[in-house]
């Protein structure tokens, strides 16, 4: 409930201009019944109209509603009254009439939902699928081959002179491989173009396209494969997994800690990462978000927060991708990252899963009692106490804020491991938690309230 | 030459071509028993398969060996019960990224005051951002964690302020590590740190000189006259001048009394004449004779004998100029057994008002006394360019006391009409560069109350033309008052805006003090 910091309003808020507004009209005097119970926050604020604006928010969903004309999401109302809510302003009490008619509404909207999707399966045209399927499995095959042949030429050829093409060589493969729905194809050629410009593109481009010829026989051998491996090939190749179908099947409670959040962005999507650990299972699990163009994401989880919720996972090898299917509640907060393992444990948790896997690209892993060094390059290792070290990932930027963090003193970190480097995203010292953020170009570890 | 690894060999084919370089297929592979694989795929595929496997071999298997550590690894003494607040710390990158960066010197002084250090995550960021010469006491702010770190990094360069002053360190330090060690030993024990500059003098270089010179002005006494006399005899200009500089300071210094032996004969009162000097109020008058010439001793003394190219000044009245900037006030005041008041009249009087008034200014920095620096305050104000004035105003403040120049302002402030004086007012309160007390805040906040009502421009007035008043006013007085002014300027006013983010500022501000703790 009050796990609402100042912080986490200021991550909600769209831009940097609506908080600033959010913070000139969060002040008590210019509000009228204010008050909160274990799930809502509302209240009516003077706005320049002549009617108070009316705001409620749902702080389980993350949901909100404001009667204000404004297109902003959230607007400066809805984020003025969360930071009351924040700084201890608001009192408790009963919801009054324009808030329990908003939350009855959407009770009935999420009914209808679940309603429609129960339906949908009886709808939906068995027939018309299946012939879908079945075109789209005739001009994937045809790309694969298109792309064997592209890639046996390259071998013959050299990794030289096809580095020479220039970008339009990668690209043009790209789009024919979009032109046979086989998108994750298309990504991971793409990303060959930026591996032949990098440091060490000989070894880049030559484990790029080994990659893409073991994918190309792994989605050939699918039926030789294990169910969740199988699944895995066909996730890389581009095929996405029904969500609605995945809802329907029992799911995993547990209280989950959120660990880290990430959020990339290409020109059209932003993609916002969560990691979870449950406690009980002691699983980890990837929720990922989308937004299109400059709609903002939703907050629905913010580090340190643990929920008592059911997670469904995307079938895969291991299981991590994952999406929330109930939640039954908050938990206090927890700023302490799970046990971890050492240098040795994480390299042979890799080895063990690539042997079930040998796509698999990246590890959640929690990193304990590692010393972060400077090495001789100039590059940052982290050590443990047995004296074994692995290199921090070179995109990290926030190398000196580790090293000062830790004093000289050993720290856990929550990261991901591809094998060669470790990208970390949080760390803990003693008590305190700390996230790896970023305000445009300065970079600082920003605690975990 | 080592044997190239199995990946390398690959390498070495794939970066060629498979059409120039042969393949042995079977020692492509990771393990013999792989190579089994697909052989009747074309050779291109099977060097890819062979790749894949090897890439995937390289990466499981990979160990990283244990590493005796080569030094034995320092840990850092940090104690977190001194650590400002986490937000106190956001609130100082919120600076750094430019938002009230004006602020950060105030925001590093409560700290300071509060014996307060940046949390250790923060101390790269203060590292990579802040100058040393920008924000004072920098390396206490970053405490033990800020030392480790700087030797690690040859960029930041920031001194630790020094308990035990260290010979040593002293004789063999870095240029900002010695100065930290002289003006440490400087505070403790004046006498052994002027020994200390005596000791090495001859061997530092000119640069250098200068800068431990300038350290002595801390606990200087006459006992420095004559290291400071010799000193007068430096090579280098720049030396001579701090040389210059801390002897003016000493009222009884030599040099102080050869300039009043120079002055006693330029400078003197003219006989009164006629019934008016007789019945009116006393009143002096002075007779100027410019100096004939710039003697070597004289030049020694400091006084240069061409004056900057910018300044349009007579060579005669600049060397004049000079030796009135390098004498004490009261040396006048006992001359003519005047108050300053009257003396500051009287040289306003004369041909030279225009030059002796900057120099008897530049004295008033040296010795910054309340009713001269009121007397030139009011010649000042009495002049045209209002841009001027408030500047020299504001750089003869910087020296003087807090009560001195509090009162000096405030009966400045006082006699000045809010919409008459409108420019005068704002522009020296945009000059002054200290911390204003509550009686300034209260008469500075009240001035603007009256030109927010009732000056009715009608250009719109810059948002930021309060800003320095925000910075410098008290910040429980101007808390107090603002609500009231924001309440009484209304939203059409031209100076809203500046009003409102003026009341920004203080909010900030007042926001600073609560988090530090």
């Amino acid at each position: 409930m009050s796990d609402w910091s100042i912080q986490r309003v200021e991550q909600l808020a769209p831009d940097a201009a609506s908080f600033k507004a959010a913070q000139g009209s969060a002040k008590p005097g210019k509000w009228a019944n204010l008050g909160h119970d274990a799930r809502l926050v509302w209240g009516e604020c003077q706005g320049s109209g002549a009617n108070p604006y009316q705001v409620r928010a749902d702080l389980v969903d993350v949901t909100y509603k404001c009667s204000c004309p404004s297109r902003k999401l959230p607007c400066k109302h809805t984020l003025a009254l969360l930071l009351l809510l924040a700084s201890g302003s608001v009192k408790e009490g009963a919801p009054p009439e324009f808030v329990n008619e908003w939350s009855a509404n959407r009770a009935k909207r999420s009914e209808a939902r679940q309603a429609k999707a129960a339906a949908g399966d009886q709808e939906v045209d068995k027939e018309a699928q299946a012939k879908r399927i079945e075109k789209r499995e005739t001009r994937i095959s045809d790309g694969l081959a298109q792309l064997e042949t592209w890639l046996t030429d390259i071998v013959a050829e050299g990794l030289a002179a096809t580095r020479a093409q220039g970008d339009g060589f990668w690209e043009k493969m790209a789009a024919r491989l979009v032109d046979s729905q086989a998108p994750g194809l298309a990504r991971r050629v793409r990303e060959l173009s930026w591996a032949s410009t990098s440091r060490e593109w000989q070894t880049e481009l030559l484990a790029g396209v080994a990659r893409l010829q073991l994918l190309i026989d792994g989605y050939r051998a699918l039926d030789r494969l294990s169910a969740p491996l199988a699944a895995e090939v066909r996730t890389l190749i581009g095929w996405t997994q029904d969500q609605e179908q995945l809802r329907q099947r029992e799911g995993m409670r547990d209280h989950w800690q959120v660990l880290a959040r990430r959020q990339t962005n290409d020109e059209t999507l932003t993609t916002q990462m969560t990691w979870l650990h449950g406690a009980n299972t002691r699983q980890f699990a990837l929720v990922l978000e989308f937004a299109v163009g400059s709609q903002p994401l939703p907050v629905t989880y913010s580090v340190g927060q643990v929920l008592d919720a059911e997670l469904v996972f995307f079938d895969g090898e291991p299981p991590i991708r994952a999406l929330e299917k109930a939640r039954h509640g908050s938990e206090p907060r927890r700023v302490q990252l799970p046990e971890g393992g050492d240098i040795t444990a994480l390299q042979s948790s890799f080895a063990t899963m690539l042997a079930r896997n040998p796509y698999l690209e990246r590890l959640p892993f929690v990193l304990a009692g590692v010393r972060p060094v400077l090495a001789s390059d100039g590059r940052l290792l982290l050590r443990d106490e047995a004296g074994r070290s692995v290199p921090v990932a070179p995109t990290c930027k926030h190398q000196w804020e580790l090293i000062a963090l830790s004093g000289g003193r050993p720290l856990r970190l929550f990261g991901e491991w591809n094998g060669r480097v470790f990208d970390p995203y949080c760390v803990q010292q003693d008590a305190d938690l700390f996230v790896l953020a970023r305000l445009d170009d300065v970079s600082f570890l920003s605690k975990v309230a | 030459m080592a044997e190239l690894n199995a990946w390398d060999r690959l390498l070495g084919v794939a970066t060629l071509g498979t059409r120039r370089t042969p393949v042995n297929e079977v020692t492509l592979w990771p393990a013999a028993e792989l190579a089994a694989a697909g052989t009747d795929a074309a050779a291109e595929l099977q060097f890819l398969r062979a790749a894949a496997a090897q890439r995937l071999y390289d990466i499981a298997g990979a160990r990283s060996a244990v590493q005796a550590s080569s030094e034995e690894h320092a840990v850092v003494d940090v104690d977190r019960t001194r650590f400002v607040s986490e937000l106190a710390a956001l609130r100082l990158l919120r600076m750094i990224r430019g938002e009230h960066a004006d602020l950060i010197q105030e925001w590093s002084t409560l700290a300071l005051a509060a014996r307060r250090q940046l949390p250790p995550q923060f101390v790269p960021l203060a590292l990579a951002h802040l100058k040393p010469g920008d924000v004072p006491g920098l390396g206490d702010l970053l405490g033990p964690t800020g030392q480790w770190l700087v030797r690690m990094n040859s960029d930041w360069n920031v001194s630790f302020s020094v308990d035990a002053p260290d010979h040593d360190r002293w004789l063999s330090g870095t240029l900002l590590d010695r100065r930290a060690e002289l003006l440490a030993m400087r505070e403790q024990h004046p006498e052994r740190a002027r020994e200390w500059l005596q000791e090495t003098w001859a061997k530092d270089p000119p640069d250098e000189r200068e800068a431990f010179l300038r350290s002595l002005a801390t606990g200087l006494s006459l006992a420095d006259e004559p290291f400071l006399e010799t000193a007068l005899d430096d090579k280098r200009k720049p030396v001579r001048q701090a040389a210059v500089q801390l002897l003016a300071s000493l009222p009884d210094s030599q040099l102080s009394l050869r300039h009043r032996a120079r002055l006693d004969t330029l400078v003197s009162a003219e006989e009164k004449k006629g019934l008016l000097a007789k019945l009116g109020k006393p009143k002096l008058k002075l007779a100027i004779v410019l100096p004939e010439t710039n003697e070597k001793a004289t030049q020694r003394d400091g006084v240069e004998a061409k004056p900057p190219a910018h300044r349009k000044i007579g060579e005669r009245t600049f060397w004049l100029a000079q030796m009135v900037a390098l004498v004490p006030l009261s040396y006048w005041t006992t001359r003519f057994a005047c108050e300053p008041a009257m003396f500051v009249a009287a040289v306003m009087d004369t041909d030279y008002a225009g030059e002796l008034l900057p120099a008897l200014t530049d004295a008033a920095g040296r010795y910054p006394q309340r009713d001269w620096l009121l007397a030139l305050t009011d010649a000042w104000l009495a002049t045209k360019d209002i841009h001027l004035r408030t500047q020299a105003i504001a750089e003869m403040m910087l020296t003087a006391p807090n009560d001195v120049r509090e009162a000096v302002l405030v009966a400045q402030l006082a006699k000045l009409d809010s919409l008459r004086d409108l420019q005068v007012i704002l522009s020296l309160l945009q000059s002054v560069q200290f911390a204003y007390g509550a009686e300034l805040t209260r008469l500075a906040i009240a001035h603007l109350r009256t030109i927010a009502v009732k000056q009715a421009s009608q250009y719109q007035q810059p948002r930021n033309v309060f800003d320095r008043i925000g910075y410098h006013c008290d910040v429980s007085t101007a808390s107090e008052s603002l609500p009231a002014v924001l309440d009484a300027v209304d939203a059409q006013s031209p100076w809203r805006n500046a009003v409102e983010q003026l009341n920004d500022i203080v909010e900030f501000r007042a926001a600073m003090r609560r988090e530090i703790l």
